[in-house]
C-alpha cells in the first residue's frame, strides 16, 4: 500500500448535525486516505456515518449538518504551462455552491448511489439544471436518458453536442446496455432498476472521473444484476485508472471489491487494513463480531450465528469511553468505559482504535 | 413424493396458479394476464423451513399470499393439515381453496405472516399491546387479564420487555419493530409462518439476532416456516430445504446444502455463481445470464429460462419441462439436466 500516490486525504474529519434534540456527531474524527486507482471500502451499519463521510468529500453535507473540524485534501492534477502538476485543494474550505466544487462534483469525482429512481426527490423540479441533478446521482423523470447524459457530459467536458451524444452511446454500450443507440432515447421509467443503475454508472464515468464514490450501489438490486454491476465497475476501473470509494454494509460485496477497508461504528473509524488482513486477522472486536455474524454459503457449518449483543446506541447519548464497550465481548471494566481509545498502528499499515492495543 | 414422508406433510401445494388480469381502455377489458405464479407444486413438512428464493418479480410474495388466500387463486390446490376444523383437534388435510370465508377464519390462526418492512407493517397509532393483541381480538380469543399475560409472554419470548407493551412503534429500532411483528405473528399459536423477507431491512448485527430468534421460536413452538428472501446466504443458513423460482415457476427444490453445492438447474447454477462471498481470496467465476428476466405477462415459449440459458437446445424452446423428482427429495424442471455437469457455490 505504501508508495502509492494519495488522491484524497481525510484528516480528523468531524461532521455534526445540530438538531432539536441535541447534537449528533455523525462523523467524529475520521482519518483515512484514498489512493489513485485503488478501491477503498467503507463498511458499517446504518447510521454509522459512512454516507455522511462520502458527502463531506463532495462538500454536500445536507443541512443541518456541518463540517466542524478536520481537512479533506483532494490532490488534483492540473495542467500549467504544458506540464502536469498536482495541487492540494482543501475541500472543506470550498464554497459548497462555488464553481470549483461544482466542477469537481459529478465531474472529477463521480457518484452513484442506491437505486437511482427511488432516490428521486420532488425537490428536483423541471428548473433544476440537469447536469447538476444527474451529477448528484439522480435521473430526472420525463426527460430522455440521452438528453440528460449529454447535458452532464457537456457541463464537465469541452465537447460538442454531437460528440457528447456519441460519448453517451459509447458509455451505455460499455456498461452493457443492449441497443444503446435506441436506449439513449428512452425515458428513465422505461428502464429496469439494473439498467438505471448502469445508466448512472455510465453518466458518472462519461465525465472521466479520477474517483467514483459508490454508496450501496448494488443493495437495491437482485444478486445476479448486482454481480454484473460489480463486474462492470471493476472492468472500467482497470481501463480508466480510477479510484473508488465503495460504501456498503454488505461484507461479502466489500470483500470482492475493495483493496483497503475502513470499518466505521458510531461516527468513528475503528479499524483500517488491507482487505485480506481485515478478513483474516481482524483486530477490533467490532470487526471480528461483524465477520462472525454473517452466514456463509456452501457447506453448512454453523447452526447458529454469532450475534453482537445489544443495539446500536442512541446517537444523542453515546456511551462514555469507547463507544462500542457496552456491546464488546472483550470489554475491560474500569478502562473501556472511561478512556476513549486512540488510533493506533497495531502492525504495519493496520490501524485500530481499541484499548486492547494500548498500554493503559 | 415419497410415500413415507406423507404423514409429516403440513402443507401440500399442487399446481398453484395466480394470474393477474391486465385491463385496458375505458371498458377495462382484459387484454392479457400477468402469470405471477404459474403452476407450482411444493410441500412443507411439520417443523421444517422451506426457503423460497428468486429475483424480484418472480412471484415469491404472490405465492405466499395466495396460499393464505389473501389473493384469490386462479387454480391449483393447497392442502393444509389443520386441527381447527375437527371438534377433537384431530389433524386433517383440507383443501383451503374449497373453504368459504367462515371456514377459512379458524385456519387463519394456524397460518400467519411476518413482513419485510418493520415500519410499514405496524400501525403507528396503536400501542405494542394493541398490535400484538389485535389478532386475538379479531379471533375472539382475547379479553381480560389473560390477554395481557399472553402479550407479556410473547414479548418476553421475542426478547422485548413487558413494559414495552405501553409504547408505540416509533419508539423502537428496526430490529425491535421486527420483533414486535414476530410476536404478533405468534399470537394465535400458528403452525405455519410465512416469513416474507423478514430480515432484509435489518442491519448485519441485528439480522443475526433475528435469525437466531426465528430458529429458537421454531424449536419452542414447533413451527414450520416458508422463508421468502432474495439473500441466498441467509436462506441457506435458515432453511432445511430450498425452492428456486423463476418467472412464476419453480425450477428446482432440494435439501439446502445439496441445492447450493450440487444444483441441477442452470438457473440455480447461475444464481449461485453470483452470490458474493465474504472472502477476499476467493475469485468468483460468474456465469453471465444474458438479457433481462422474462416478462411474466409475455413469457417465452417452452422453458421460460431458455433465452438466457447457456445450455439451451431446440427442445427447450418448444416444450415446457416438467417439474420432476430426479432424486429423492430433489426436484427440477429442466430437459437437459441429466446431461449437464453443473457447478455449485
Amino acid at each position: 500500500m505504501n508508495g502509492m500516490e494519495v488522491l484524497v486525504e481525510v484528516k480528523d474529519l468531524k461532521v455534526q448535525f445540530d438538531v432539536r434534540d441535541g447534537i449528533v456527531r455523525a462523523v467524529d474524527g475520521a482519518t483515512f486516505d484514498i489512493k489513485r486507482g485503488q478501491t477503498m471500502g467503507l463498511i458499517g451499519e446504518s447510521g454509522c456515518g459512512k454516507s455522511v463521510t462520502a458527502k463531506a468529500i463532495m462538500q454536500m453535507v445536507p443541512k443541518p449538518g456541518k463540517i466542524v473540524d478536520g481537512e479533506i485534501l483532494y490532490h488534483r492534477r492540473v495542467r500549467s504551462n504544458g506540464s502536469e502538476v498536482t495541487e492540494a485543494i482543501n475541500v472543506t474550505q470550498l464554497d459548497p455552491d462555488g464553481a470549483l466544487i461544482r466542477q469537481i462534483r459529478g465531474g472529477e469525482i463521480g457518484m452513484i448511489f442506491q437505486e437511482p429512481m427511488s432516490s428521486l426527490t420532488p425537490v428536483y423540479t423541471a428548473g433544476t439544471h440537469i447536469h447538476e441533478a444527474v451529477g448528484l446521482h439522480r435521473l430526472i423523470p420525463f426527460r430522455k436518458v440521452g438528453a440528460q447524459m449529454v447535458e452532464t457530459i457537456q457541463a464537465h467536458r469541452h465537447v460538442t453536442k454531437e460528440e457528447a451524444r456519441e460519448i453517451a452511446v459509447e458509455m451505455l454500450r460499455r456498461v452493457g446496455i443492449p441497443k444503446p443507440e435506441q436506449r439513449v432515447d428512452s425515458y428513465p421509467h422505461q428502464l429496469s432498476g439494473g439498467q438505471r443503475q448502469r445508466v448512472m454508472i455510465a453518466v458518472a464515468l462519461s465525465c472521466e472521473p479520477v474517483m467514483l464514490i459508490a454508496d450501496e450501489p448494488t443493495t437495491a438490486l437482485d444478486v445476479s444484476i448486482g454481480a454484473q454491476i460489480l463486474d462492470i465497475m471493476r472492468e472500467l476501473q482497470e481501463t480508466v485508472d480510477m479510484a473508488i470509494m465503495f460504501i456498503t454494509h454488505n461484507l461479502a460485496v466489500i470483500a470482492e471489491m475493495a483493496e483497503e477497508i475502513c470499518v466505521m461504528y458510531m461516527g468513528k473509524i475503528v479499524e483500517r487494513a488491507d482487505v485480506v488482513r481485515l478478513f483474516y486477522e481482524p483486530r477490533h472486536p467490532y470487526t471480528r463480531e461483524l465477520l462472525r455474524s454473517i452466514p456463509h454459503v456452501g457447506r453448512k457449518s454453523q447452526k447458529r450465528l454469532a450475534s453482537i449483543k445489544g443495539m446500536v446506541p442512541d446517537p444523542f447519548h453515546l456511551p462514555s469511553g469507547c463507544v462500542f464497550h457496552p456491546r464488546c465481548p472483550d470489554y475491560l471494566p474500569g478502562k473501556c468505559d472511561r478512556i476513549a481509545p486512540a488510533w493506533t498502528e497495531v502492525e504495519e499499515d493496520h490501524w485500530a482504535s481499541c484499548l486492547l492495543y494500548e498500554e493503559v | 413424493m415419497a410415500e413415507q414422508h406423507d404423514s409429516d406433510i403440513l402443507l401440500d401445494v399442487k399446481g398453484l396458479t395466480k394470474y393477474f388480469p391486465i385491463q385496458r381502455g375505458f371498458l377495462q377489458r382484459t387484454v392479457g394476464y400477468v402469470r405471477a405464479v404459474d403452476d407450482i407444486s411444493f410441500y412443507v413438512r411439520e417443523r421444517e423451513t422451506l426457503g423460497l428464493v428468486g429475483e424480484s418479480g418472480c412471484g415469491k410474495t404472490t405465492a405466499g399470499r395466495t396460499i393464505m388466500r389473501l389473493y384469490e387463486p386462479t387454480g391449483g390446490t393447497v392442502r393444509f393439515k389443520t386441527r381447527a376444523l375437527s371438534p377433537d383437534g384431530e389433524p386433517q388435510m383440507v383443501n383451503l381453496f374449497e373453504l368459504d370465508r367462515t371456514q377459512m377464519m379458524p385456519i387463519r390462526r394456524e397460518i400467519s405472516l411476518i413482513f419485510q418492512d418493520p415500519i410499514g407493517s405496524l400501525n403507528p397509532r396503536m400501542s405494542v399491546f394493541d398490535i400484538v393483541a389485535e389478532p386475538m381480538a379479531i379471533h375472539g380469543k382475547g379479553t381480560g387479564p389473560e390477554t395481557e399475560e399472553t402479550v407479556v409472554r410473547l414479548l418476553e419470548h421475542v426478547g422485548l420487555r413487558p413494559e414495552h407493551m405501553r409504547r408505540y412503534p416509533h419508539e423502537f429500532s428496526g430490529g425491535q419493530r421486527q420483533r414486535i411483528g414476530i410476536a404478533r405473528a405468534l399470537a394465535l399459536n400458528p403452525r405455519l409462518v410465512i416469513c416474507d423477507e423478514p430480515v432484509s431491512a435489518l442491519d448485519v448485527s441485528i439480522q443475526a439476532q433475528t435469525l437466531n430468534l426465528l430458529q429458537d421460536l421454531q424449536a419452542d413452538f414447533n413451527l414450520a416456516y416458508i422463508f421468502i428472501a432474495h439473500d441466498l446466504s441467509v436462506v441457506q443458513h435458515i432453511s432445511d430445504r430450498v425452492a428456486v423460482m423463476y418467472v412464476g415457476k419453480l425450477v428446482e427444490m432440494a435439501d439446502a446444502e445439496e441445492l447450493y453445492l450440487y444444483p441441477l438447474h442452470p438457473y440455480t447454477e447461475a444464481l449461485m455463481s453470483a452470490v458474493p462471498k465474504a472472502d477476499p481470496l476467493y475469485k468468483a467465476e460468474r456465469i453471465v445470464m444474458p438479457g433481462d428476466v422474462a416478462d411474466p405477462a409475455n413469457p417465452p415459449s417452452g422453458c421460460y429460462f431458455h433465452p438466457r440459458c447457456r445450455y439451451a437446445q431446440e427442445i427447450c424452446k418448444q416444450e415446457t419441462p416438467e417439474f420432476r423428482e430426479l432424486k429423492p427429495d430433489h426436484w427440477v424442471a429442466c430437459h437437459l439436466t441429466e446431461a449437464l455437469q453443473l457447478r455449485g457455490v
